[in-house]
């Protein structure tokens, strides 16, 4: 049976300063290779629990285990290796003169030998589309460039999952869509990646798994099409669906909409719907 | 710093206390604050003490006060009492546990330093009371009306209140800033005092890119507001002082006015237990 490489048994959390929890009885695993979003309203505890996978916060109560061995006591520098963390502003961690040695930065401090570090930073830099900019100051490029510099410095670091809190924020559909398709080619070359995003739409594109948070509770765990299927729970959060969706449930409320992925998925099952309200003798004139 | 944050909540509830007038908790905070350069006497101290803790109920703060003076309290009194002793300069009649070359213990030192020590924990109570009922917001707004009528620009408490809202951002700030990094592998917690420094200048530029960004937002959004378009501005809320204002004031000046008698009657000082 397949081992998860990221576990969390019974995880509670609170803020010292906070009375309530911000996270409750969190029991979720995550397997190699799978592409997970996060989905939840502002608050809902998404971001917390992901500081909680390489360790920059560490529960009240239960525990995280990453390729089956207990997180607690392992400092987030070792746990970086593994777990590479992406914050949602890339300028919370650009701070060198050229984008060379800012993507140098995280292996040098894992003590990576000069030459690993050369090649990583052009690869890694080829991978998100920057590779002319290696001698430019980060700050000089544009936004959606720096989110991709953000993730090649956490990249450059060959962490087998990378987590990217919101990784389209504050972008045009045009950069949104380079770094989804950035995420889907790392995914596709075996990283595991977990993001957190308000935009249900990108979700729905690329995400093979989503996790629906509402008060620090996992609320729904499954496929994009299971869980933008059932728009009563969805409105409970203030979630709404991907237009396919919202469009799939209203043409046929009552249908099995696990299959509808794509446009043309729901065209054939509005066309089946047509088809079968059709009287007997009209259908096989089609 | 997460603290301040959650003071400066808690500044906001809505309770009969927080509903004063910034102005009368300002006044009474400070008349709170000369009781205990007044008096020494520990029982008065901790009458005074007792009275602020009595009325934190009726502002809804005492689960959370209690659980910041918690950490406080014995820190405050232990290295008042710890070190107090050392410097009290006693008397040739008083019990010495240990009289040695400079180290005088007494136990009439110690009882000096309980003493100051419920004095600094008195202040500090009152201090406290008055952070986590008073919204900075309304206080400097009171403020800056009354300083306007006198013909300062409100340039000024406006400058203190972008102040008090600014650090919470940019400590915000560090610490993600902080998270990001450690994200990256570097060990921060190890290594001595000198390479921990090191570690702090590659978080610095991030900070000091977000900070000057934050005070130029800030900047622009005031502008965009029209702040300073007139030498004087008006106020969306204007403050009032009410009987129940009053009264609370008076019962600061009450607690003043007996610890001055008890001062003058003799009572007032720690002097009478030694």
């Amino acid at each position: 049976m397949k081992e998860p490489i990221l576990r969390t048994e019974n995880l509670y959390f609170r803020y010292p300063t906070r009375e309530e929890y911000a996270l409750r009885a969190i029991n979720i695993e995550i397997f190699g290779g799978e592409f997970v979003a996060f989905i939840g309203q502002n608050g809902c505890g998404k971001t917390t629990l992901l500081k909680h996978f390489n360790g920059l916060l560490r529960p009240t109560q239960g525990k995280v285990f990453l390729y089956g061995q207990d997180t607690a006591g392992i400092p987030t520098c070792k746990l970086a290796s593994k777990v590479g963390y992406v914050f949602q502003n890339p300028d919370h961690q650009i701070f060198a003169d050229t984008v060379r040695e800012e993507i140098a930065f995280g292996p040098k401090n894992l003590g990576f030998d000069q030459s690993h570090i050369e090649s990583i930073t052009k690869d890694v830099l080829k991978a998100v589309g920057l590779e002319e900019y290696i001698d430019c100051p980060p700050f000089s490029l544009g936004k959606g460039q720096r989110q991709r510099l953000a993730i090649a410095a956490v990249l450059a670091m060959e962490p087998d999952i990378l987590i990217i809190d919101e990784p389209t924020t504050g972008q045009d559909w045009h950069e949104s869509i380079q770094i989804m398709e950035l995420l889907r080619e790392l995914n596709s070359q075996g990283h595991t990646i977990i993001i957190t995003s308000h935009n249900m739409q990108l979700v729905s594109l690329y995400a093979r798994r989503v996790v629906l948070m509402a008060n620090g509770e996992i609320w729904m765990d499954g496929t994009p099409q299971r869980v933008f299927s059932d728009p009563d729970r969805l409105r409970e959060v203030y979630i709404k669906a991907p237009m396919l969706y919202q469009l799939a449930h209203r043409f046929c409320p009552n249908a099995d909409l696990s299959r509808v992925v794509t446009p043309e998925d729901l065209a054939d099952l509005l066309y089946d719907q047509i088809y079968a309200c059709r009287p007997a003798s009209e259908r096989g004139a089609v | 710093m997460s603290l301040f944050l959650e003071l400066l909540e808690t500044a906001k509830r809505d309770s009969p206390i927080h509903r004063l007038d910034p102005r009368a908790k300002a006044i009474w905070w400070l008349i709170l604050i000369i009781c205990p350069i007044i008096v020494t006497n520990p029982l008065i101290l901790v009458a005074l003490t007792a009275w602020i803790w009595l009325m934190t109920p009726v502002a809804g703060i005492g689960r959370k006060m209690y659980r910041v003076l918690i950490v406080i309290y014995p820190v405050m009194i232990g290295f008042i009492v710890i070190t107090w002793p050392f410097f009290y300069r006693g008397k040739a009649d008083d019990f010495y546990l240990v009289n040695w070359s400079f180290i005088h213990l007494s136990v009439e030192g110690i009882i000096y330093a309980i003493a100051m020590g419920l004095r600094i924990i008195m202040a500090l109570t009152a201090c406290m009371f008055f952070v986590m009922v008073t919204d900075l917001m309304d206080l400097t707004t009171a403020v800056g009306q009354i300083i306007q009528k006198f013909g300062v620009s409100y340039t000024f408490p406006l400058m203190i209140l972008s102040s008090f809202k600014f650090l919470p951002e940019v400590s915000g700030d560090f610490l993600t800033i902080q998270e990001s990094f450690r994200s990256r592998a570097l060990d921060m917690d190890s290594g001595s005092l000198w390479e921990r420094m090191r570690k702090l200048v590659p978080i610095a530029i991030p900070l000091v890119e977000s900070t000057l960004r934050h005070a130029s937002n800030i900047a622009i959004a005031l502008e965009l507001k029209a702040f300073g378009a007139r030498k004087n501005r008006t106020f969306y809320r204007q403050y009032k002082m009410g009987p129940k204002d009053v009264l609370f004031i008076l019962s600061g000046v009450v607690a003043l006015g007996l610890c001055c008698y008890l001062r003058v009657k003799g009572v007032g000082t720690v002097d009478v237990f030694l």
